[in-house]
């Protein structure tokens, strides 16, 4: 051990300067943390993700999930989320519907059964619930006349979308956010949105 | 450090030159690569091979729970007068199931796609299995069907039409649209069959998919887009009078009645029905719908009635087929 | 002092840090493996940067029995072949290596930070520190090799315009540096290497110098420690300076009268 030490040819003032330095980076790490970052609570999480307190201590930003997806629904999130949340995956209904309830995934979460340090689990697809869709009436092509329920077709839980007076009614305690209705919907610029409210994850 | 030097003059001619070679060679390519409008119809487009005296030919076959699928198809055909009107040696066969989803009694039954596609290989044709879903991943969709396997038993190939490159074809008789995009294995085919299911539809109001919707599956989804917001009705005539099958062979075995097109009720029908006119065989088939939901007991007064079908009268218009009933003989044949 | 060739272990090398990089591109395709210098899985079994499995327990102060056998086996193979990830598979290792080749013929001699220094050991330290602290592996962003192989497969999955702005500017920035430094990040700052070369107890495939043959102090040679890119004292260095070594076996191709040789135990 002391070979070690002697190889490293530390002096006291070195010793300290080591000390001050590790702080000073430590306050910058600090400061740039403190950015607020209202984006990050709004933040749709692949299904069978901790609560998001533990999630980005969990996570490692490998990227598995992402790889795994067969839908392409994951993306990385950006700096614009925060650097606390930065890189760390969430759901793009843009970029693909997010099949865990219906489909593609259903048999299996892929993303939660590749991540290797369990920020994301494996549950039972039930408990899931990763957000839920909200509608915009005025660009929604229903409101203005046309003929489209896309949404409430494509829509895998039977109960979460209903058509009144065609036109579509959200039932938002059924939705569990998997982002469906939003990669079908035909209107541009998009009707919906999918927002991480009344989620239920996994506690760690 | 070594130091290249370069006068101002220098550098910014170079860079100029390069962006100029850049955006030439990019216009150039642009140009070359860019989608042309195909203004030739496609191949398949005729007049209907199916009729007798000026009528159009449709056939009903009603059997029981245990008459044999493939025999009910084999009677609904030879009842209009075989396949081989439209299906001779050598001919590109492409049969378009109604695939949507992976919900069951949503797609037509397997074993009636493979019997489709397996007679019309023995007639002599080269077969095709093609579809682009609107309800999920193709490949996937037609797997949970079971209609990849079945087809691929009869030794016919499977085409999964969303991993295919799009042409845009022109729609010179359309009222909503002038062009529409498709995919090579549709355009160049000599016979297009449409195989579709029996079913409602609540898109919203209540209406129908039988064939001539099914035609919304040779369209890409970005297509699908477009039509709900330029009003889908009238799109849904105006595609069919570019991509017009030449035989509906629809599966009514079950039918999805109350709603749909997968939330109803599947009740039992025993029912092939076939023809060359794709509206005659929609307004047969959605009076058939509501004589079932009628006979379960379904209320269907706020549904229309089967003549007030607003794609099926769009399509006749544009002449497409017929949507009445006088310009129709119906032949029946039951087998029970 | 004696010019230096191409030698024969640099081209099997460069291949195959390409290789790695194009093939954990690929096979995610085939569903062979997915993942990235951070953490990997093959379907059965998972692996564990070192670097992200001591970040984890600090973040979350628990220690979770799935992280043990992917993490285990990781560090054994770090126990027993030390830096071998370093001049083998890392990407930003080869690139800071050969980035000198972009403006002159010649390499650069004698610049850089020396192997021995304790501000990586700072670094290590700040990273681990921050961690604990403030409750999330931010220091993912000190792993460079991470990054990289993090903005590759965003662009396969999702296409060259979901690529990160940053990652490129950082690459550029770093890029240029290395012109002039070499592989200085690799062995005076990355606390990914700082972590690894603390664990490379066993170090197979070391060098050893016949003290016969050198002929270090007659003629001042030197080959072999002026092409180490990690800056190893070779024919001096004790076990702790080895550490580092990253088994590029460039020191065993350019001496001059083949006095070192590389065994399995050293």
């Amino acid at each position: 051990m002391t070979e070690c030490l002697n190889s490293l040819h530390i002096t006291r003032r070195e010793f300290l300067k080591l000390i001050a330095e590790g702080a000073a980076a430590l306050g910058l790490f600090k400061i740039i943390s403190l950015i607020p970052s209202p984006a990050q609570t709004n933040l749709v999480r692949p299904p069978g993700a901790v609560v998001e307190e533990s999630f980005n201590a969990l996570c490692v930003r490998c990227g598995i999930c992402l790889e795994a997806c067969p839908t392409k629904a994951i993306v990385l999130a950006g700096y614009e989320e925060g650097l606390e949340a930065a890189n760390t995956p969430k759901i793009d209904a843009y970029s693909g519907p997010c099949e865990f309830y219906s489909g593609r995934c259903s048999r299996e979460m892929k993303c939660s059964k590749y991540c290797p340090t369990s920020a994301l689990r494996l549950v039972n697809k039930g408990q899931v619930k990763m957000g839920t869709v909200e509608l915009d009436q005025s660009k929604c092509l229903a409101f203005m006349g046309q003929e489209c329920v896309v949404c409430k077709e494509k829509c895998p839980v039977p109960t979460a979308i209903t058509s009144i007076n065609r036109r579509p009614v959200f039932h938002g305690e059924q939705c569990v956010g998997c982002g469906t209705c939003v990669y079908y919907c035909p209107a541009s610029p998009k009707a919906l949105t999918l927002k991480a409210t009344g989620v239920r994850r996994v506690s760690a | 450090m070594s130091s290249n030097k370069m006068s101002r003059r220098k550098f910014i001619a170079t860079v100029g030159g390069v962006a100029v070679v850049a955006g030439v060679s990019g216009g150039i390519l642009y140009e070359v690569f860019r989608p042309k409008l195909i203004t030739e119809l496609p191949r398949h487009v005729a007049p209907n091979a199916y009729t007798q005296d000026g009528k159009s030919l449709l056939s009903i076959v009603k059997g029981t729970s245990d008459t044999n699928v493939e025999t009910m198809v084999r009677e609904a055909l030879d009842a209009i007068g075989g396949i081989d009107r439209v299906v001779s040696s050598g001919k590109r066969v492409v049969v378009k199931p109604a695939v949507l989803n992976n919900q069951p009694y949503v797609a037509p039954d397997p074993h009636v796609v493979a019997e489709v596609a397996r007679l019309a290989m023995e007639a002599g044709g080269t077969v095709v299995v093609a579809e682009c879903s609107g309800g999920g991943d193709t490949s996937y969709c037609m797997q949970v069907q079971g209609i990849t396997s079945a087809v691929q038993a009869v030794g016919a190939t499977v085409r999964y039409l969303n991993t295919e490159s799009q042409i845009q074809i022109a729609v010179p008789n359309g009222v909503t649209l002038h062009d529409v995009k498709t995919f090579p294995t549709i355009y160049d085919c000599d016979v297009l069959i449409s195989v579709p299911r029996l079913k409602r539809h609540f898109s919203p109001t209540p209406t129908v998919t039988i064939s001539l919707k099914n035609m919304m599956g040779v369209v890409p989804l970005s297509e699908m887009n477009r039509f709900h917001n330029m009003g889908l009705s009238q799109c849904i005539a105006d595609v069919n009078t570019v991509m017009k099958p030449n035989l509906t062979v629809v599966d009514a075995t079950y039918a999805m009645a109350r709603s749909g097109p997968d939330d109803g009720d599947p009740i039992e029908m025993d029912t092939i029905m076939a023809s060359g006119d794709p509206v005659a065989i929609d307004l047969i088939g959605a009076q058939k719908l509501m004589e079932l939901e009628q006979q379960h007991g379904i209320p269907t007064s706020d549904y229309p009635d089967y003549t007030n079908i607003a794609h099926i009268n769009a399509a006749a218009t544009l002449g497409v087929g017929t949507n009445n009933p006088d310009n129709i003989t119906i032949v029946e044949r039951n087998l029970s | 002092m004696l010019k230096t060739k191409i030698g024969k272990f640099e081209l099997l090398r460069v291949f195959t840090v390409i290789f790695v990089v194009v093939f954990f591109v690929v096979a995610p395709i085939f569903g062979l493996v997915y993942g990235t210098t951070c953490a990997l899985n093959f379907g059965n079994f998972a692996l564990i940067s070192p670097l992200e499995l001591f970040l984890l327990p600090l973040g979350t102060k628990t220690f979770l029995l799935t992280w043990l056998v992917p993490s285990v086996t990781v560090i054994i193979a770090i126990i027993f072949f030390g830096r071998f990830f370093c001049g083998w598979i890392c990407p930003v290792g080869g690139l800071l290596e050969y980035s000198h080749l972009l403006t002159d013929k010649k390499p650069r001699k004698n610049v850089g930070g020396l192997y021995n220094n304790w501000e990586k050991y700072a670094v290590l330290f700040a990273v681990l520190l921050a961690a604990y602290l403030f409750d999330f592996s931010a220091p993912y962003l000190f792993s460079p090799p991470g990054s990289v192989y993090r903005a590759l497969v965003e662009i396969v999955t999702h296409g060259i315009m979901s690529i990160d702005l940053t990652v490129i500017l950082l690459f550029f920035a770093v890029d240029l540096l290395a012109i002039r430094y070499g592989r200085s990040w690799c062995n005076s700052l990355c606390p990914l290497g700082t972590l690894i070369s603390s664990f490379s107890f066993v170090n197979l495939f070391k060098p050893k110098v016949d003290q016969e043959k050198c002929i270090d102090f007659d003629f001042n040679c030197l080959n072999c420690e002026r092409v180490c890119p990690m800056r190893i004292p070779v024919t001096r260095a004790n076990r702790w300076a080895m550490m580092e070594c990253n088994k590029c076996l460039k020191c065993w191709d350019q001496c001059p009268v083949d006095a070192i040789k590389i065994e399995l135990f050293s």
